[in-house]
């Protein structure tokens, strides 16, 4: 199935089972990851689940191919807070596009996934931990610097180091079901023809954005990085320890931060922004938002517009600042 | 059509022809002068004590061109061997080798050979036969051509001194160059082709002139941008250029071939059609076994169960992330590094998908044993793990891939068996 793996895997933390499910026929029934989503909240309506998932061209060679999402309800209420860069494209080499969690943990607990393998693993050691330490831990634990996790931290889920756009309390139902974290390692491929890929190498790259930054933050950034294929380079890292301007390898533990949120950054206190990443707390707390109005602000595009990114797997503000909004690009 | 093709068609199962005077391929023998038929040849390969990786890109690439008849042997199985066509014994530590095969061992492949079958002896698996009168590898004096990278007196090494020489007696084997080099090619059978070829050496033998029963199929040629010099280039000129890099000794009703260059690495795909080019032509000529050996039918068709690609996910993790560690083991003569690591996990780890294999439950056990043993090593590794340890580490990896590949190059049995004798 060309871009797909054709499987999600259903996580019961209750029982503490793991089941592998075929949804090729699901997939070619929707529009794409977003919408198979919804599907599998809708088939498995039981034991508060929550859906994590990819989208057609996550992990592929389009630009910025590299969004991904995580779906729940609260109070009857449907919400989705996009995630991007390492994560999805990890999660989705690991042999799975969507991964259902139901239920809680009698105790707390982490999931651990590569080739089509999921463990649940116990995660006592870690609740005291924040979400560095945790990030750390995990990388430690399986032997990988190249390990991806979401990680529940105070108020907050945040991707690894990078923190993210959580300010709708996804970390806060992490902590519900007793779940530390979901670490991933993506060791597999997806199935490419060569004529899609050939099309891809068509898709425009776009040039450097401008980022909306205080001339002082502005001066601390050290470098800054893009999302898979991408030309956008969107996420800055501030270098706070250490001198921003010196190009060498730092000998710092924490020499600073890679944001991917910049509301983080209004206030400019790079330093307090740090240990609230490090924390896993959002400084403007859970909102009622189906989607995270930092996001949209960020990525200057409404609801319906994240959706068909998030079908597709693809970066709103690529799809916005480069694309110009035409989904055509995407009918491969 | 070229050997590649003809590879591809015979693992399409098409039938597929080889002249033996000219040495094209055809799928229709009346286009031919003189037509051999090929198939798919039982290929026996040395995993066992002193072999290194270098195994597994001989399996890599046989896979890759559908001669996957292929089954893994170590020391203790040495009885398996008269059941194959062709016994490839790769590089390595040469006195390993030798201690590991014993003398058990050297009459197994004399007989072998002087019964029709095909030895391909690459690096340390070439050095292994040619005559010696140092013990044990006086064991294996079966091809009696002498090496031109034999010193008395050690040139000033450049680089790599851990690879640039092994000491012998009070002489000194000297490996001048590394990496890629350009070999010539002779234009008679099985070969046919004069033609210039590049091909991976790493410490390989360079041939004196072979003479009475033997052969230069080809000889060293020139050095390219990826040549790494051991010694000052001058040694590399003085040794290299025009002798023996490949040679074939016919004997009884089979034959030696041995090669300096490494044809099996995958990554070289025009070395490897010399070395499938060899196996055709006497896949051509040889008599054809009437069946073959039950060794490849035995098993119960399984998945290779989680408790097992749970072993293999989590060591080829972990050793693709120790593959830039700065450290080195010595284990016997040869030196190991970490990048050779996840090459053996690798060659479990990129197979272990496959949605059945041919599996006993005593086979599944001893994967899973093996694997243990090496992830435990491979979890706490460090540059100052002890050498022993290291090779614990290799032995159970290479017991481990053994065992599972044999499993995995299986063909459907022709026993009922039943899926209670696994469970």
């Amino acid at each position: 199935m060309e871009f797909w793996n054709g499987k999600a895997l259903l996580v019961d933390l209750k029982e503490k089972k793991v089941e592998d499910l075929e949804i090729e026929e699901l997939i070619s029934s929707v529009k794409g990851g977003y919408e198979a989503g919804v599907e599998l909240m809708k088939r498995y309506p039981d034991g508060d689940p929550m859906v994590i998932g990819t989208g057609v061209y996550t992990a592929s060679f389009f630009p910025s191919g590299c969004m991904g999402f995580v779906l729940w309800r609260r109070n009857e209420k449907h919400f989705c807070l996009p995630v991007n860069w390492f994560f999805p494209v990890e999660f989705k080499l690991t042999g799975f596009d969507f991964l259902i969690i139901k239920n809680s943990s009698p105790s707390p607990a982490r999931l651990w996934i590569r080739d089509g393998i999921c463990d649940i693993l116990p995660a006592e050691d870690l609740m005291n931990k924040n979400v560095w330490e945790t990030m750390d831990f995990l990388k430690e634990d399986h032997g990988d610097e190249k390990v991806q996790a979401l990680i529940a931290g105070n108020n907050f889920l945040s991707q690894g180091y990078w923190g993210g756009f959580d300010s709708i309390g996804c970390g806060q139902e992490f902590k519900k079901k007793n779940l530390k974290a979901v670490c991933v390692r993506g060791m597999g491929s997806i199935s490419i023809s060569e004529e899609s890929f050939k099309k891809m190498l068509k898709v425009p790259r776009g040039k450097e954005v401008e980022l909306n930054l205080s001339d002082e933050a502005k001066k601390l950034i050290h470098r800054r990085t893009a999302c898979f294929n991408c030309s956008l380079n969107c996420y800055p890292f501030f270098m706070i320890e250490e001198d921003p301007k010196i190009l060498k390898e730092s000998e710092k533990k924490e020499p600073g931060f890679i944001s991917l949120d910049p509301v983080y950054l209004k206030d400019g206190n790079l330093k307090a922004t740090m240990e609230m990443l490090k924390k896993g707390e959002h400084p403007e707390g859970v909102k009622e938002e189906e989607i995270p109005l930092s996001f949209l602000k960020f990525v200057e595009v409404d609801i319906p517009v994240v959706r068909e990114c998030m079908n597709f797997g693809v970066c709103p503000l690529f799809f916005n600042k480069v694309l110009k909004g035409d989904s055509s690009y995407f009918n491969f | 059509m070229d050997v590649f093709s003809a590879m591809m068609k015979l693992r399409e199962g098409e039938k597929v022809f080889m002249d033996e005077i000219q040495g094209f391929f055809s799928a229709d023998a009346d286009a031919l002068q003189a037509p051999m038929e090929l198939k798919i040849p039982s290929i026996g390969i040395y995993t066992g004590k002193g072999a290194s990786h270098s195994w597994l890109w001989a399996v890599d690439t046989f896979e890759k061109y559908g001669l996957d008849l292929i089954f893994p042997f170590n020391e203790e199985e040495l009885h398996l061997v008269s059941y194959f066509e062709f016994l490839f014994v790769a590089g390595g530590d040469t006195f390993a080798l030798a201690e590991g095969l014993g003398r058990d061992g050297a009459e197994k492949i004399k007989k072998f050979v002087k019964e029709g079958g095909i030895y391909l002896g690459s690096c340390a698996g070439a050095y292994l036969v040619l005559y010696t009168s140092k013990p044990p590898l006086n064991l294996f004096n079966f091809v009696p051509v002498q090496i031109a990278n034999f010193e008395s007196e050690l040139p000033p090494v450049r680089t790599m001194r851990e690879k640039a020489f092994n000491r012998y007696a009070c002489c000194f084997i000297i490996h001048p160059v590394r990496d890629e080099v350009v070999i010539e090619t002779s234009p008679f059978p099985p070969l046919f082709l004069n033609e210039k070829v590049s091909a991976p050496i790493f410490g390989g033998p360079v041939f004196k002139e072979p003479e009475g029963r033997g052969r230069v199929l080809a000889r060293f040629f020139s050095f390219t941008d990826r040549t790494v010099f051991l010694f000052d280039r001058e040694v590399a000129e003085r040794l290299l250029p025009e002798k023996p890099a490949i040679i074939e000794w016919r004997t009884g009703n089979g034959a030696f071939y041995l090669f300096g260059p490494h044809l099996e690495h995958p990554s070289f795909r025009f070395a490897n059609s010399v070395l499938l080019k060899i196996i055709a032509y006497n896949v051509g000529k040889m008599r054809k076994k009437d069946s073959l050996p039950d060794v490849f039918f035995k098993g119960v068709p399984l998945r290779l169960p989680e408790s097992i690609r749970r072993l293999v996910s989590d060591m080829f993790i972990k050793a693709l992330s120790i593959g830039d560690m700065r450290a080195f083991w010595k284990i016997g003569e040869k030196y190991y590094v970490p990048e050779h690591i996840p090459v053996f996990v690798r060659a479990i780890h990129k197979r272990m998908f496959k949605k059945r294999i041919f599996i006993e439950k005593e086979e599944m056990e001893i994967i899973e044993n093996d694997l243990k043993i090496s992830k435990d090593i491979l979890s706490r590794i460090s540059p100052s793990t002890p050498e022993e340890k290291v090779e614990l580490l290799i032995t159970s990896l290479k017991d481990a891939l053994r065992i599972f590949l044999r499993a995995y190059f299986r063909r459907v049995g022709y026993e009922a068996h039943s899926l209670s004798q696994v469970s």
